[in-house]
């Protein structure tokens, strides 16, 4: 209740101050749309092979891995941001006065990003209906699971990020170059299957790897429940491991720069 | 009516009549050593003011106190919690005041900020919008309550931030420079608000480089100079405890008034059972801290 209750007055907070700057919801479909925009041409020149012989052409490939990926940065790397933005505007140490838990604190950072990042995907899918993206014969339940297992999973892998801020007044390009490895070698673009076995292995240790095989098998491809076990399984034991790990990290984050004195400084 | 048990505490607070009390705290940062084996009381229910010049300590002492930065040794309790291993318990119990503006989210308003605060601290919307109206007619900022933070003066936003240290109705409070860039009004409606409080048993600290206007206010004032404190005043907050010795006041010769140190002729008369008296001794009729004898640099 405590953590809902930080949750809903950040994402308030952070939405307050979104709207003062208007400009960046739109740009943010824009770029995103437009992104997706330039994978349908990609598509008349990749749909082959692999593409050709399934019901999946490379741009409904693209926009299944690209708009999650889209969804997981804001996650990820927005939460690094916020730590640093509050670092450097000052109202890190005062938060860090709040009567309550600092680890609910690091995951409130990223609640408006997401919430943000999830409406401008809505709004894309509907953009890029017209040009040639269904998604007729969705399997719910499983999106239903896969989508916010992952955003828990990443909203540790953010909180991990935050953790560094808090310590080295620095993480955010670390968490976001760490995202855009993460992001390629779990299939956001390209199949894991044309990479080198050694590469393979990498992108199996990476659970946006098992996030995607589930999503574009419910999405694009509906197939029945057993199929999706292991992803899930997969799922679970990174949300169950990652999520009390970060907040541990982050509450020793904010012990050790409290020994330091650096929760003021950035 | 069955009423639960309440939840055992691995750390219960220390019975104490003191809002605050450091015991020979020491704190280096970055190889400096900031606090030296600091000692300090704040009796609950009463105002103490530190001064001190500019890097003397001050603001970390305050950061201690509210658990942003923790100490090397000693022993510091806020309303008998211990600032290490009862953070948390120390963070719900008090309310602060940065010297920085920029603590505040400058792109909401003055509203939003209390509101979004309050709601951290728990508090439920209604009490959060009759206790914000409240601070806000008080501190004289409902006219701009509706503006955002980047548009306030430097003295509004400090008196916001004031504002916000009030907002959970908090047991002890900590305010680090109050009254930069205030004016003569803000000034006073700070003080008024301040002493309203303690008067209700709430416990203050203020810290500030300079302190003439809330001296009179003061039950207690204290210097902060080559990281130690000494007491300047007497000690109001004994009330009729004849709690005349203070530790610190043994041997220091600026300490003048102050009804436990020997040989001075003006503290004759002043030892009686109401301490309030003394701290005319202290305190000039302006409300002025004492400029004679060049007080700076002759602290031990």
């Amino acid at each position: 209740m405590t953590f809902l209750r930080i949750l809903g007055a950040t994402a308030q907070k952070d939405f307050r101050t979104a709207i003062s700057y208007r400009v960046g919801f739109v740009t943010s479909i824009i770029a995103t749309f437009w992104g997706l925009f330039a994978f349908r041409f990609v598509s008349k020149l990749v749909n082959s092979g692999q593409f050709s012989s399934s019901s999946t052409s490379y741009f409904k490939y693209t926009v299944v891995g690209l708009l999650f990926a889209s969804i997981l940065e804001p996650t990820a790397v927005g939460t690094s941001v916020s730590a640093r933005n509050d670092q450097v505007q000052g109202t890190l140490e005062y938060l860090s006065t709040q009567p309550v838990r600092r680890a609910y604190i690091g995951f409130s950072w990223s609640a408006f990003n997401l919430l943000q990042s999830l409406l401008v995907a809505a709004i894309v899918v509907l953009l890029t209906i017209p040009l040639g993206f269904s998604v007729s014969d969705v399997n719910v339940p499983v999106v239903l699971v896969v989508i916010p297992l992952t955003i828990l999973i990443f909203g540790a892998v953010g909180n991990m990020g935050a953790s560094l801020v808090i310590l080295l007044q620095q993480g955010v390009p670390l968490v976001a170059g760490l995202l855009s490895i993460i992001g390629i070698i779990s299939g956001t673009l390209f199949p894991v299957t044309v990479f080198p076995p050694w590469l393979q292995f990498f992108a199996h240790l990476s659970p946006l790897t098992y996030a995607l095989d589930a999503l574009r098998s419910a999405t694009l491809a509906d197939q029945p429940p057993t199929n999706y076990a292991l992803d899930f399984v997969v799922l679970v034991g990174f949300a169950v491991v990652l999520l009390p790990l970060s907040g541990h990290l982050l509450e020793r984050s904010f012990r050790i720069a409290q020994r330091r004195g650096s929760l003021s400084t950035f | 009516m069955i009423r639960r048990p309440p939840r055992k505490r691995k750390y219960a607070a220390v019975p104490t009549g003191y809002g605050i009390e450091v015991r020979s705290m020491t704190k280096a940062l970055r190889g400096r050593l900031i606090l030296d084996r600091v000692d300090l009381e704040v009796r609950r229910g009463t105002l103490a003011v530190l001064e001190g010049s500019n890097g003397a300590g001050k603001t970390t002492l305050i950061r201690s106190l509210a658990t942003v930065v923790a100490p090397d040794s000693g022993t510091v309790l806020v309303n008998g919690y211990d600032v290490v291993r009862q953070s948390l318990d120390v963070r719900r119990s008090i309310g602060v005041s940065f010297a920085n503006e920029r603590s505040l989210y400058w792109r909401i308003n003055a509203f939003e900020n209390l509101e979004l605060f309050g709601k951290i601290a728990g508090l439920v919307k209604p009490d959060i919008a009759e206790r914000s109206v409240d601070l806000l007619e008080q501190l004289r900022l409902m006219d701009v309550s509706t503006l955002q933070v980047a548009r306030l003066s430097t003295g509004q936003r400090q008196r916001l931030m004031v504002a916000r240290a009030f907002l959970t109705d908090p047991a002890v409070v900590l305010l680090d420079e109050p009254f930069r860039g205030i004016d003569g009004e803000g000034l006073h409606s700070i003080i008024d608000l301040v002493t309203d409080r303690v008067g209700h048993g709430t416990t203050a600290l203020i810290v500030a480089p300079l302190i003439d206007a809330i001296v009179p206010a003061a039950d207690r004032t204290y210097r902060i100079q080559d990281g130690r404190i000494w007491p300047t005043g007497a000690d109001r907050s004994a009330g009729d405890q004849g709690d005349h010795g203070n530790p610190g006041d043994q041997g220091n010769p600026n300490d003048q008034g102050n009804p436990g140190d020997e040989g001075n002729p003006g503290d004759e008369g002043n030892q009686g059972a109401d301490g309030t008296a003394a701290t005319t001794d202290a305190v000039e009729p302006d409300g002025r801290l004492p400029q004679t004898g060049g007080r700076v640099g002759e602290y031990p």
